[in-house]
């Protein structure tokens, strides 16, 4: 059910015809409406029902070589033109000599596929969800679970002094959970989620007791597990955590105002040999399992972007400025977390594809290394200046001479990112991306929806922490 | 203005057995630069929380659409569905003590005063200082924050609106050295007056002269070391590991190593941890917190023995014991209870002398990923991006790479070599020394 009422959309176009008076080189209103509700429940009891309920409106103003930008949370036009008049004042004090480019703008309204509006189910019934659930965890071992069901629904619309008249929306559903078990004075936590651009019928059918006990199971086997042994090794990533690995280890640092700002190691190095030519790295607004985001949150409609190709660093992700300083191509990811904040250059479902060996193939060479899972894991961190990166790796397991052996306790992986990929040599032919509406992607304190993605990897050395032996 | 007093009698007329409602006015600006200046924000905004128990059952709602239409839909819509939930068996009601702590410094009217045009000659001292020091030194990135919070609360038994006003200024600058090869370095300001806490020539030219330094940095090596971690980096992996393990949440939910602790000695005996939310100048501190219970100083370790937890008054009613005033929240969550301010007492050495007695080791200066470090088990786990060689007593050369591991608690009982005497507060809330330790692993 929208709540969106025809009088918001006069105020915006009201708020526009204020900006043109200004006589700035650009401007633009950005409304937002969203709803987001948890279901919270611990150790077999709701803990609480929980919900948000925004609404608002960004401005922004690029004049005089910079950006102004403020928001305003009461839809009146009086309060709108003193959040424009706002903007406009910083562009007076705050001149640079930025730039943005040029480009040609569409009017388009466009929403996610969904069949039941989560919304419109009764609390009773998402209640009974994640109450079973989490019920379903607590078996012997297991000393606490947590379980927690995600509903967002999310509407935009962007409206530009260059014409651009875009209204997304989003809904969005996931189930989390996290069980703690506990043997001998030894504890290990084990995390996991789904989550899908989609309505209730996703929530409806997938089985959650299996996914929350066979997590609740796994956590009971890593506390008796051993830690891996650190180290360098050879190891074949899963497509969980390959997705981390390129989100933190090459998405930041191919994001185009940190490029133009020199805060990334990938500057200036476009056309040169970033990878091995197993890798294939694509960053794409609307996909199968990821995130939707059909335009950015400028207008941009968001393009394929084929950021680094058969291992050669092809294009970087830019948003208006940032396209304008480095001389490409504006590919739609200019990012904002929500009305409160302006848009900054972000990833939108960031992925490896494919190559053509089995999973067998990739391990069956392998004689001393690791099978790394990214269930479990708890995310990760790059410094894209200095070129290091750091991500956590759930319970995995042991390869030794091409056979999987036990399960190692979850650890951490680290290295550099201009090597890390140059050591891929095998890519599985499977390809899954997924998306949390649970978390995101943080940057500049604000966090927006990412998917993440790829094959089965394998990498010839990676630094795995544990124990030194 | 949103009478938070009038919504919680409305919440009580259409059912609630208790009703709590927090409204925030916050101001939150801030300057974006490299070389030069880029994004600005500058923006007020107001959001409303509402919490009703209907007799044991609880739900919570966040408004920022605060019209006053949307705020009576609220109203109807909160009491559905606490009436939909199911009941919470360990709820023992809403806060019942109220009062202000008085804590001195914590509003400053100086920022209130502090113009546009200020803000930028303090960015413009601070990036020529950066050229000043080299010419192939530039800024990357930094920011200049200045937020202002208002707190408006009341609940069913507080009688009387609660209100309490924070503002503080912050920031950062990210340097690249591009001299023979890249060398990178950032670092963070702080503080409730600009005038009284920050020097940006000082900070500036110290970043740019690290980012210098680390441009000839080279790889870690594997082995055990002895590591003096920085104050803010001790202070960050505090944040992470430590903090959540005192929060009585997780010591109800089975899910803290400190569990059945109290009394016993989980640290060196020269180690001592207090929480203190009343020194004005560190922020975190306030006069009463999210819940309107008044705020103060509790000792969570003293001489290495663990002596109390964090509590809000849920996990003290249910845990049969007083609320320790720590209670946070966010805009659609219950309070939780987490430190105000987490003050890891100082030792008694200089800097310099620490480094003597560590004689051969790694001084940690930047991590990142600590946050990936488990509270449940204690484990550190760590990337360094910048360090230097500790060898004879004497900071030798930098270092960079590696993955650092340890267990907080074996590591800081058994290991523990000193805390200097100079400490830093941080925007996680924490304040800490730089600290030694032995026995951590590099790979």
């Amino acid at each position: 059910m929208s709540i969106l009422s025809v009088s918001y959309k006069d105020l915006l176009e009201e708020g526009l015809r204020y900006i043109e008076k200004l006589n700035v080189k650009y401007g633009d209103l950005r409304y937002q409406e969203y709803e987001y509700e948890t279901i919270y429940v611990e150790d077999g009891g709701l803990r609480e029902y929980s919900k948000i309920v925004r609404r608002g409106i960004g401005v922004r103003i690029f004049n005089n070589g910079s950006w102004g930008f403020s928001s305003t949370n009461i839809l009146d036009i009086n309060m709108l033109q003193k959040a424009i008049d706002k903007a406009y004042s910083m562009t007076k004090t705050f001149r640079g000599s930025k730039d943005i480019s040029e480009r040609k703008t569409v009017r388009e309204k466009i929403e996610s596929l969904y069949k039941k509006d989560p919304f419109e189910i009764s609390p009773e019934e998402k209640i009974k969800i994640a109450t079973e659930a989490n019920k379903s965890s607590m078996i012997s071992g297991i000393r606490s679970v947590v379980t927690r069901l995600g509903l967002q629904k999310d509407k935009r619309i962007i409206l530009t002094l260059d014409g651009a008249d875009i209204e997304i929306k989003t809904t969005f559903v996931g189930l989390s959970h996290l069980s703690v078990a506990y043997e001998n004075g030894k504890i290990e936590r084990v995390f996991d989620q789904k989550s899908k651009v989609a309505g209730w019928e996703f929530i409806e059918k997938e089985d959650w007791n299996s996914f929350t006990k066979d997590l609740s199971e796994l956590a009971v086997k890593a506390v008796r597990a051993p830690m891996p042994k650190a180290g360098r090794f050879k190891v074949v990533a899963d497509p969980d955590l390959i997705g981390l690995i390129l989100h933190e280890a090459f998405g930041h640092a191919s994001e185009g105002d940190l490029v133009s700002s020199g805060t990334s190691i990938l500057k200036n190095k476009i056309g040169e040999k970033v990878a091995s030519e197993f890798v294939t790295i694509i960053d794409e607004g609307v996909v199968e399992g990821g995130y939707f985001v059909p335009y950015d949150d400028e207008g941009n409609k968001k393009k394929r972007t084929v950021v680094v190709e058969k291992g050669v660093l092809k294009d970087y992700l830019t948003h208006l400025t940032s396209a304008k300083e480095l001389g490409i191509e504006i590919s739609g990811n200019g990012r904002a977390q929500d009305f409160e904040n302006p848009p900054i250059v972000r990833q939108t479902n960031f992925y490896m594809l494919p190559g053509d060996q089995s999973f067998e193939e990739l391990i069956e060479d392998i004689d001393e290394g690791y099978y790394l899972l990214g269930r479990g894991a708890g995310g990760g961190q790059v410094d894209t200046g200095a070129g290091t990166f750091t991500f956590a790796v759930g319970p995995s397991y042991r390869i030794e001479k091409g056979e999987i052996k036990e399960l190692v306790r979850s650890t951490v992986v680290s290295g550099f990112i201009l090597d890390t990929l140059k050591e891929v040599d095998g890519v599985g032919k499977d390809l899954k991306i997924e998306t949390s509406v649970f978390g995101g992607c943080g940057k500049d304190g604000q966090m927006v929806r990412v998917g993440h993605g790829g094959p089965h990897v394998r990498i010839r050395n990676i630094l795995v922490g544990g124990e030194l032996k | 203005m949103i009478d938070v007093m009038e919504i919680v009698r409305k919440l009580e007329r259409k059912g609630a057995s208790e009703a709590e409602v927090v409204m925030w006015r916050n101001r939150r600006f801030r300057v974006s630069f490299s070389e030069e200046i880029s994004d600005i924000i500058d923006l007020e905004l107001i959001s409303v929380s509402l919490r009703v128990a209907v007799n044991k059952k609880i739900a919570v709602i966040g408004v920022e659409d605060i019209s006053s239409e949307n705020i009576e839909r609220k109203i109807e819509e909160i009491i559905r569905i606490a009436r939909a939930s199911s009941e919470d068996p360990y709820w023992g009601g809403l806060n019942t003590v109220f009062g202000k702590t008085v804590v001195e410094e914590i509003y400053n009217k100086e920022l209130d005063e502090v113009s546009y045009d200020d803000v930028r000659d303090i960015i413009r001292t601070m990036v020529d200082n950066v050229h000043d020091v080299h010419p192939k030194v530039s800024v990357s990135r930094g920011s200049f924050n200045i937020l202002r919070t208002e707190y408006n609360y009341a609940n069913s038994y507080s009688n009387e609106i609660l209100k309490r006003s924070e503002n503080s200024f912050g920031g950062y600058i990210w340097v690249r050295a591009d001299v023979d090869n890249i060398g990178t370095f950032s670092d963070f300001f702080i503080g409730r007056s600009i005038k009284k806490d920050f020097d940006p020539v000082y900070f500036s030219r110290k970043v740019a002269e690290r980012s210098l330094e680390f441009s000839r940095a080279r790889k870690t090596t594997t082995g055990k070391y002895k590591i003096i971690f920085e104050n803010s980096v001790a202070g960050s992996i505090l944040t992470s590991v430590f903090s959540p393990a005192v929060s009585a949440e997780t010591i109800f939910r089975k899910r803290s190593p400190l569990i059945d602790k109290i009394g016993t000695q989980i640290f060196d005996d020269k180690i001592s941890i207090v929480d203190d939310g009343t020194i004005g100048r560190y922020i975190g501190a306030r006069e009463f917190d999210d819940e309107g219970h008044p705020t103060q100083r509790t000792i969570l370790v003293e001489k290495g023995i663990l002596k109390t937890y964090l509590y809000d008054s849920y996990y003290a009613k249910l845990l049969n014991t007083r609320s320790t005033g720590n209670a946070w929240r966010g805009l659609a969550s219950s309070p939780r209870p987490s430190h105000n301010v987490l003050i890891f007492e100082p030792g008694d050495l200089e800097i310099n002398d620490l480094i003597k007695e560590v004689g051969r080791g790694i001084y940690v200066v930047r991590v990142i990923g600590e946050w990936l470090s488990n509270p449940v088990s204690g484990y550190v786990q760590a990337t360094i991006t910048h360090a230097y060689e500790i060898e004879n007593g004497e900071i030798r050369e930098p270092l960079k790479g590696g993955t650092l591991t340890m267990n907080l608690y074996e590591n800081l009982k058994r290991s523990f070599i000193g805390a200097s005497k100079e400490t830093r507060a941080t925007p996680a809330r924490i304040v800490a020394p730089s600290i030694a330790v032995d026995n951590v692993s590099i790979s």
